[in-house]
């Protein structure tokens, strides 16, 4: 099972959400901060800290530790939210490689299937049946596309508050 | 005026001659007027701080906090575009990652905040506050809908035999003129064991899941007619 974790700022609520899906991208586990408002004065004393404070601190943490799942691997849209924990990797498309698994530098692999191409960076080594997952889940789904659902649950959350 | 005076003197002095003059500084000493500036109390206790001085004062966006002022047991908060700054007693701080304060508990110190012309007395009310962020609750979301809607793009790479006679299979089983069809593309480990419902939005197919099925997979070609999605599973 692979996680996917996404902390958002929608209409000034910071929320966040943990989605876990399986090898198919079905969903195992959905779990979701409520949303957070920072007041003005947190927004002043916090300064410029305050949105990756709120997303790693207060909000990626949290999602992580009330995960029942348990993921052996989480992605994540946000670079800063790798700090969340030693499983957390960004995401992000890359150039086309050699379809397989290449370890460029520590925590760093490209994942290349059919077509689609990743980076992955993170503040650890995975292990090979993780990275294998990974490869797997990348031949049946675009592996970004679970942040799509991930965006359009949040937004959801957060126009029910 | 020194100057038209000094001028007068020594144009006296050349004419008259004989006449002493003490050569003599002279200076205009002036009463400058004490101009009390408007004064406006600020009770800083949270909730009014909120609204009277960082509306009238800060603008968030830019604001910063220095924060190397933690350790003195003093915060200041600055807006680097203005004077205006609020200095408080640091109760409590707690240092997280990067060094963001993430527990902090300030007491305004009793002082004058100026800004343009217009200056604020702060700490008259003592009371102090916290910025902490309380952890946020935490729920369980399987039953949004969002969630069991796939996306799926369509294969970049065909086996090319394969999608061909999945083709011909379509062709033969349409009753209609095959000039109305419309090649929408082939789509690998669709989860059709877990499909409620399949349709095609800006050329992806999107597949609405049941939260329980088989796990069954397949590779398909999607075919658009009139009247309806034709799906069908390349061998």
């Amino acid at each position: 099972m692979i996680g996917y974790l996404s902390v958002k700022n929608i209409g000034n609520k910071f929320t966040g959400g943990l989605l876990v899906v399986d090898q198919n991208g079905i969903p195992q586990e959905f779990k979701y901060s409520e949303p957070v408002t920072p007041t003005k004065l947190q927004r002043i004393i916090y300064g410029k800290a305050l949105e990756k404070y709120l997303s790693i601190e207060v909000i990626a943490k949290t999602l992580l530790s009330k995960s029942e799942t348990r993921p052996a691997v989480v992605l994540t849209d946000d670079v800063n939210i790798v700090e969340a924990a030693d499983n957390v990797f960004h995401i992000s498309k890359t150039a086309s490689e050699k379809e397989g698994i290449k370890r460029v530098d520590e925590g760093e692999y490209v994942i290349a299937s059919p077509g689609s191409s990743y980076r992955l960076m993170g503040n650890s080594d995975l292990s090979e049946d993780v990275l294998n997952d990974i490869l797997s889940l990348s031949e049946s789904i675009d592996l970004l596309e679970p942040f799509q659902r991930l965006q359009k649950a949040l937004e959801y959350v957060c126009s029910e508050q | 005026m020194f100057r038209a005076i000094k001028d007068l003197i020594e144009t006296l002095k050349m004419e008259l001659g004989k006449i002493n003059v003490v050569d003599q500084e002279l200076s205009i000493s002036t009463n400058a007027l004490d101009v009390e500036m408007p004064k406006v109390s600020v009770a800083l206790a949270e909730e009014v701080m909120n609204v009277n001085v960082n509306e009238a004062l800060y603008s968030p966006a830019e604001l910063d906090v220095i924060t190397t002022s933690f350790d003195g047991g003093n915060v200041k908060v600055h807006d680097t575009h203005s004077f205006s700054a609020i200095t408080a007693c640091v109760k409590n701080v707690e240092v997280g990652s990067d060094n963001v304060p993430c527990v902090l508990s300030v007491e305004p110190v009793k002082e004058r905040v100026y800004t343009s012309n217009v200056m604020f007395h702060t700490g008259y009310a003592v009371k102090l506050f916290s910025i902490k962020f309380v952890s946020p609750e935490i729920r369980s979301g399987e039953n949004i809908q969002e969630l069991w809607k796939l996306t799926m793009k369509r294969a970049k790479f065909v086996e090319k035999e394969k999608v061909l006679s999945a083709l011909e299979r379509i062709f033969k089983s349409y009753s209609g003129d095959v000039k109305d069809l419309r090649f929408v593309g082939y789509f690998k480990n669709v989860p059709v064991g877990r499909a409620e419902k399949i349709i095609v939005l800006n050329e992806d197919l999107v597949v609405f899941l049941k939260r329980k099925g088989k796990n069954l997979k397949v590779d398909v070609v999607v075919v658009k007619s009139p009247e309806k999605l034709m799906i069908e599973v390349v061998r």
